[in-house]
């Protein structure tokens, strides 16, 4: 991700980032996309819901 | 009335409260002891946020008064414990290690936990370094500095609880409380050779601790021995208000169980456990896993998901709890912390939601697991303490970022909430801690395999020379 697609993201998410701190989040949103590719694959079954519950 | 124990002299606690409440020892000596130990070696390793000698031995006299009153101050009479600095201790700013709490109120009480170890008889004398906001596994702090490994002064002590645990290991006090979100006790436990103990969550009330991971965060805390840390982990047991995950469940005692040999099945982790681990970690967790009688490889396929999950669920929702503040004041923060919460913050909802569903999937499997096996063990990190600023580890391999990658093999576990002690194994220069992890609400099982490995003489706490 480019300092400037992390500019476009912060500025929807009502942040503004100092320009000096960019590199840094850039990099580590790659870092998380990275993890984020392993939970897609293999798909998840429809049912896997994160809701809290209650067993027996 | 005589001073038994001299500055960094190890009893067990027990012993050493007994000779309290029997008024063999002065609790203000004790105190004393251990604040002289404080002073000489603490600017070095930078354990402690804040030293409260004055509380301390204030507490302290009031022990030894009720001794000499014929009264039972309780079965932690006198002994010096430490707190992680995101534990609230009153009058004080809870500051979690960072400078952005600076402007929040003094807490108006202690922490539960703090409470029930002062009703014990336990004497805190002070809160202890941490990484900011507990986002970290190396202790090395931009605002407090970075705490030293007792056991090498140039390597980490671990994080993020690493104030607290190279504070026991170094015999400035005797025993600690943290926090383990990823690993956080874990962590400092194998790097420091300490035993550690992170219950199941919801196990122990959070009343009155500084929030990183609302759905992951537990307390716990550090002994140099099995008994000690039973002995603790027993007086802070049981349901308090103010916690919304705390179960109402009633206290299991462990400490008077200890001496039964265990006998349960064993399964010692393989795939991604034994993957990730350097030859020392290996041969540690395998030491331990013969020794409690295992016999087969135990695999958990979803490991590498359950350590991703955990990893963009721990971003996103340290991003949101401080979004205010990352708007307003981001430089106030640090920057190995700051990056990964504002990066945090810009996570798609997309993949928030599907790191938590794949919580189900994985406890699923984990409880399969435990159809077969009592208890599982597995190394606590990839490898001994690293150098402070050591940029990489080798792992697999391959050399991958020290700071995100030294919890690799804690952070599946806590995924799901199991019950884990650490046990460190002294077979190398360093020390290293394997997992003892037992199924939910099973710490007495965890604890008794632990107990089994000190007896064994597989597993023991190293003195540090100082």
């Amino acid at each position: 991700m480019t300092n400037e697609e992390v500019v476009i993201l912060a500025r929807e998410a009502g942040l503004s980032i100092d320009p000096a701190y960019l590199p840094g989040v850039a990099h580590n949103i790659g870092v998380l996309a990275e993890q984020i590719a392993l939970l897609f694959d293999p798909p998840l079954d429809p049912l896997a819901e994160p809701a809290p519950a209650f067993r027996a | 009335m005589t001073m038994l124990m001299a500055a960094g002299e190890r009893l067990l606690i027990t012993a050493a409260a007994r000779a309290v409440r029997e008024g063999r020892q002065s609790a203000v000596a004790l105190i004393e002891a251990r604040l002289e130990r404080i002073e000489r070696l603490d600017p070095v390793l930078n354990c402690f946020t804040a030293v409260m000698a004055e509380r301390a031995l204030r507490e302290a006299a009031a022990i030894d008064a009720m001794v000499a009153a014929g009264r039972d101050p309780g079965p932690l009479a006198g002994i010096p414990f430490g707190v992680k600095d995101n534990y609230d201790v009153a009058g004080r700013v809870t500051a979690a290690g960072s400078i952005v709490n600076r402007s929040r109120a003094p807490a108006s009480a202690d922490a539960i936990l703090v409470q029930r170890l002062n009703r014990a008889g336990a004497v805190l004398v002070g809160t202890q370094n941490m990484d900011e906001f507990a986002y970290g596994f190396t202790t090395e702090n931009a605002h407090y500095g970075a705490t030293r490994n007792p056991h090498d002064r140039l390597r980490s002590a671990g994080g993020s609880s690493g104030g607290s645990a190279a504070a026991v290991a170094a015999g400035l006090c005797d025993f600690a409380l943290g926090t383990d979100t990823n690993g956080s006790i874990r962590v400092p436990a194998s790097f420091c050779g300490l035993f550690g103990i992170k219950p199941t969550f919801g196990r122990l009330p959070r009343t009155g601790t500084f929030p990183f991971v609302h759905d992951l965060d537990h307390l716990g805390g550090f002994a140099r021995n099995v008994a000690d840390l039973a002995l603790v982990y027993d007086t802070v047991q049981g349901y308090a208000q103010g916690d919304i995950a705390c179960r109402d469940r009633p206290p299991v005692p462990v400490s008077a169980r200890l001496d039964q040999p265990f006998s349960g099945r064993v399964g010692l982790m393989g795939g991604w456990f034994d993957e990730l681990a350097d030859q020392q970690g290996r041969e540690a967790a395998a030491q331990a896993a013969t020794a409690l009688g295992a016999s087969e490889m135990a695999i958990l396929p979803g490991a590498a998901r359950a350590r991703a999950a955990a990893f963009v669920l721990t971003c996103a929702s340290g991003g949101n709890l401080h979004f205010a503040q990352l708007r307003e004041r981001a430089g106030d923060f640090d920057p190995a912390t700051r990056d990964r919460l504002l990066a945090g913050t810009l996570l798609p909802a997309n993949a928030v939601l599907q790191a938590q569903r794949q919580r189900e999937r994985f406890r699923e499997e984990v409880s399969e697991l435990f159809e077969r096996y009592d208890v599982l063990v597995a190394p606590a990190t990839p490898c001994s303490a690293p150098l402070l600023g050591q940029p990489t580890i080798r792992i697999g391999g391959k050399d991958l970022p020290t700071r995100p990658n030294i919890g690799l093999l804690t952070q599946p576990l806590s995924f799901v909430g199991l019950p884990i002690v650490a046990v460190p194994i002294c077979n190398g220069a360093l020390p290293i801690a394997v997992q003892i992890i037992a199924p939910p609400w099973r710490e007495d099982i965890a604890l008794r395999a632990a107990a089994e490995l000190e007896r064994a003489g597989v597993a023991h706490s190293s003195e540090v020379p100082m």
